[in-house]
């Protein structure tokens, strides 16, 4: 089956360095019969156009990860097959980490003969055609992005200013014959957003920064910057309402009752057992009438029906918020007369955030999902209020760029032919550090050993400051031992302590 | 050895060799491979245990009990207070951690925040270093857990453990550190070889 579906995937990520997992997807999907099916990668789900759709990914990260692990197939070929078995054979995918870029690429495939499947912007091939993409397509999207932000009303924000202001940069590119946004990119200038801002409107210059600057600069942080998302809700929600018979505030008594809503809301006819849930909305009415929404989110999709008749998993999260509820409304109102723990008087229970895995998608996994210690993890994880962090070394000279944290579930991937084990042999260097070294004054610099000298990634633009850095064991009198370093300036910091 | 829900029984023997940890399958204790220290815990190490150490920060005393988690180890939690250090990953795996096998979570009263982690049988090994409050319920708790799970505690303090104030859950209460000479030392206050010794290896 995957060599078949492999031949109907455009697989540009030949050339791809590593394999990232995408922080969104744009789906171009002309036939979706079953609205409910563009919830099947992702909770998170924001309808562009008619035809077109955005998925946030980010949250289901973990999980289809563990998916792939299982399968062990590519990542991307992963995604397709679930978009094809849930949207059709025609649906055009573009896996990007901010939404801007995979519209703008969406837009130049969607004219493209024959073009379909997925697309990763991070592969170098995807690059270079996107570098190659003309003005038409980048102005193409802007068209409904002006739309959604008049919807949204945001402030300050005028359509018809904005189709103007495009028209001045269209009529500034015809007398540049420029044929593509990457053309005015390579232009020698400091800081060509903010031209563009100055020039004509803050808004064509968050255009500008969503373009390149999350896929060129590689950003780590997938923010949506201003990026208008409208999420996607579907009619029926899975709602369950408790008018209690008298004022509660104990967590003893609010946990049976709980469970029953659970249970109820595991009957209600408008979900199916198939589905993992992301987020659940508790608005409370507390015994002053007023409303309050809290929040019970699961790092990691969660079925909600497997767990009954108890739902440990969503009974911690309810806990947690309960507790950090009840928190804040006695610091707020300490000093009202008002009861200590404020009881409520009623809830309503939303499930809003929901993956669907459809049943064709569920033909794609050879074995129940729920059989590894990484399920375990994951079903752990649900349950806490912390991340468990797990952590992957890399090959680099840079001592902070030598590790990153690995997502749970997923097996270290090595694309190098050496072992990773051996980059970092006979290394002394401390269990714990300090992301942000800490400023030591060069008098309390005493009895020091030599370590090591590392170098940054200078052709990366990182600070010419710390492009070499001189790594010491300093040893106080007590006997504490520190990591610490001297940077390019001939400044000390301390980057760790050995525990 | 894949990672899997395990039972103590199912580890198979471990060499002794190279400073390599194993599991003995008979006495079902955890052992680092070095004589001396080994013959200082005994059988001490073993599922159901409680084992409390006192490092403080600075004084490279972490490097005994990372001894007994290297190689093959079950799946194995680190509970760290938020003092603010993170985890340094490829200093861990110098010392022969496998990091797919180790995992990470902050917590200053692990208890408390955690208390799922600790109802769960998933780690065999969990490793509460120093934690910002633990009182005496709370480590009752974590001890009948910790029987009931089959799982192996070892509770990290950040200074050093007195013999004047003891902890009866404790199998063995020891301070570990490195000295001017570059020396491993441990001090054992409760357990099979009291007293302060040097460990070779």
């Amino acid at each position: 089956m995957a060599h078949s579906r492999q031949q109907n995937l455009i697989d540009l990520r030949t050339f791809s360095k590593q394999e990232r997992f995408p922080a969104y997807a744009a789906i171009y999907c002309p036939e979706l019969q079953i609205v409910e099916n563009i919830f099947c990668l992702s909770p998170n789900v924001m309808q562009w156009s008619e035809t077109i759709w955005l998925l946030d990914l980010r949250n289901s990260e973990n999980f289809w990860l563990l998916q792939q692990q299982k399968l062990q197939i590519g990542l991307f070929e992963l995604l397709q097959n679930i978009l094809e078995a849930a949207l059709g054979k025609e649906v055009l995918v573009v896996f990007s980490q901010h939404p801007w870029p995979g519209l703008f690429f969406l837009d130049y495939l969607c004219q493209q003969p024959n073009s379909r499947g997925g697309y990763s912007l991070d592969s170098a091939m995807s690059q270079n055609l996107y570098e190659d993409i003309s003005w038409s397509h980048w102005f193409a999207p802007l068209s409904v992005l002006g739309e959604k932000l008049e919807s949204l009303k945001v402030k300050g924000f005028s359509a018809s200013r904005f189709r103007s202001q495009q028209a001045q940069l269209q009529r500034f590119i015809e007398r540049m014959e420029l044929w593509g946004p990457y053309d005015l990119s390579l232009a020698k200038v400091g800081n060509l957003a903010g031209e563009i801002e100055r020039r004509y409107s803050s808004w064509l210059a968050r255009v500008w920064h969503w373009t390149f600057e999350p896929f060129l600069k590689q950003s780590k942080t997938q923010s949506l910057h201003y990026f208008p998302w409208i999420a996607f809700q579907l009619t029926e929600v899975p709602r369950v309402k408790r008018l209690l018979e008298y004022p509660v505030s104990q967590w003893d008594v609010l946990e049976p009752l709980l469970i029953e809503d659970f249970q109820r809301l595991c009957q209600l006819s408008c979900w199916s057992e198939q589905e993992r849930v992301n987020r659940i909305y508790w608005t409370i009415t507390l015994f002053n009438c007023e409303e309050i929404v809290v929040q019970l989110s699961f790092r990691n999709p969660y079925n909600l029906h497997k767990e009954h008749p108890d739902f440990k998993t969503a009974l911690y999260q309810a806990y947690y918020s309960y507790t950090d509820v009840m928190q804040q409304l006695q610091q707020r109102d300490s000093d009202l007369d008002l009861p200590m723990s404020m009881p409520f008087l009623s809830w309503t229970l939303e499930v809003r955030e929901r993956l669907f895995i459809v049943p064709a998608v569920l033909e794609l996994f050879p074995e129940s999902f729920d059989t590894q210690l990484n399920n375990d993890i994951l079903e752990l994880q649900n349950k806490l209020p912390a991340l468990i962090e797990a952590y992957e070394i890399r090959p680099d000279f840079t001592s902070e760029q030598l590790f990153k944290t690995q997502a749970l579930g997923k097996k270290q991937d090595s694309p190098y032919e050496f072992s990773l084990g051996q980059w970092q042999v006979n290394l002394q260097r401390p269990l714990f550090y300090y992301k942000q070294p800490q400023i030591l004054p060069a008098d309390k610099v005493h009895e020091i050993t030599f370590l090591e000298r590392t170098a940054n990634n200078w052709w990366e633009n990182e600070a010419l400051d710390n492009l070499v850095k001189d790594y010491f064991i300093l040893k106080e009198s007590d006997g504490v031992a520190w990591w610490i370093y001297k940077n390019s300036r001939g400044e000390w910091f301390k980057h760790g302590i050995y525990s | 050895m894949s990672l899997s829900r395990l039972d103590f029984k199912t580890f198979p023997s471990l060499s002794l060799k190279n400073a390599r940890f194993f599991i003995d399958t008979k006495s079902q204790g955890l052992r680092s491979g070095i004589a001396d220290l080994d013959r200082c815990f005994g059988n001490t190490i073993q599922a159901g245990k409680m084992i409390e150490w006192g490092l403080p920060e600075g004084r490279q005393g972490r490097t005994i009990p990372l001894l007994f988690l290297t190689g093959d180890i079950p799946p194995t939690i680190w509970i760290y207070a938020d003092n603010g250090s993170d985890i340094y990953a490829p200093a861990w795996l110098s010392h022969g951690v496998n990091l797919q096998h180790l995992f990470f979570i902050k917590s200053n009263y692990p208890v408390k925040e955690l208390r799922p982690l600790f109802l769960d049988d998933l780690f065999k090994i969990i490793v509460i270093d120093s934690p910002k409050k633990l009182l005496k319920g709370e480590l009752a708790f974590i001890h009948t857990r910790a029987r009931a799970n089959r799982q192996i505690i070892f509770l990290i303090r950040s200074y050093f453990l007195s013999p004047n104030n003891g902890n009866p859950l404790a199998s063995i209460r020891l301070n570990c550190w490195r000295n001017n000479k570059g020396r491993y030392c441990i001090n054992v206050i409760k357990g099979n070889e009291l007293g302060k010794k040097e460990i070779d290896w």
